[in-house]
């Protein structure tokens, strides 16, 4: 999975033993702040609920890993929570992260949420479509404290790909593979 | 010669579909079926089974469809394993 959105540039490579966690690599890069954190990730499903046209998920996610600036380098860790409910129609989510490091380097938070309305309801096999509403705040990291960015996520089979442009002029580009 | 092969031809093509036709396939009403892009697991898993023949997931009407090879089946425990392994949960099998 490789992300980069309005603040930062990042990629994940995740293996999932079960569909309740996943561990992996998780890279980030902070562009104002020049902030790289390079680290082992661990989601958790805490929670799943199956509706019979709708779908519920809430994770747990942990990284921990080294945090470099301006060539100092900091052990860091970061937790969140996530949660996402979606029917075939309509989706929502949200996600949160503090980040701290042994030293000055991090110490921040940032939450994000997404709307999203499939404008076409697309079966197994076939191109599914969505437009989405993704805001983004995050209070500690320089530049934009809250930015909204306009997306459109299409996925087919094992493969997603998002496409969007945020308040701040940056590009959101997201591609996820599943092997 | 010519209507030797053709014969040789129409009868393995006659034998495929009658195969075809009486393969057994069952279906399982499954709630939660909602993305494709989370599902693909379940066929995934599934294919891996020597016992499946073909794998074909709706969404439209919320089910998995299983069809066997000639003379496998699996068991419903099974069926479920594979199902609430991949973070699903099954209403019904329909055999």
């Amino acid at each position: 999975m490789q992300m980069n959105d309005a603040m930062k540039n990042s990629i994940h490579a995740h293996y999932s033993p079960s569909y309740k966690y996943s561990v992996g690599y998780k890279g980030e890069y902070f562009r104002k702040d020049q902030i790289a954190l390079n680290g082992i990730q661990l989601n958790n499903l805490i929670k799943r609920w199956n509706l019979p046209a709708s779908q519920g998920n809430l994770y747990l996610e942990s990284n921990i890993g080294n945090a470099n600036k301006s060539g100092k380098n900091e052990l860091y860790g970061s937790v969140g929570i996530a949660g996402d409910f979606e029917t075939r129609k309509y989706f929502i989510s949200y996600e949160n992260n503090y980040y701290k490091s042994d030293g000055d380097i991090l110490s921040n938070f940032a939450q994000s949420a997404r709307i999203g309305v499939a404008p076409y309801v697309a079966n197994y096999g076939n191109l599914h479509t969505w437009l989405m509403l993704q805001v983004s705040h995050q209070p500690e990291f320089k530049g934009d404290k809250v930015i909204t960015t306009p997306l459109v996520r299409i996925f087919k089979g094992a493969h997603l790909a998002e496409f969007g442009v945020s308040s701040n002029k940056r590009i959101l580009f997201n591609f996820i593979a599943r092997f | 010669m010519m209507f030797k092969k053709f014969i040789t031809i129409f009868s393995l093509i006659f034998l495929i579909n009658i195969s075809s036709a009486f393969a057994k396939e069952i279906n399982i009403d499954v709630n939660g079926l909602v993305c494709e892009f989370c599902v693909v697991t379940i066929e995934k898993n599934f294919n891996k089974r020597n016992e499946i023949k073909k794998v074909r997931v709706d969404l439209d009407q919320k089910k998995v469809f299983l069809t066997f090879q000639d003379g496998k089946d699996l068991s419903d425990e099974i069926i479920k394993d594979i199902v609430v392994n991949n973070g699903y949960n099954i209403v019904k099998i329909n055999r």
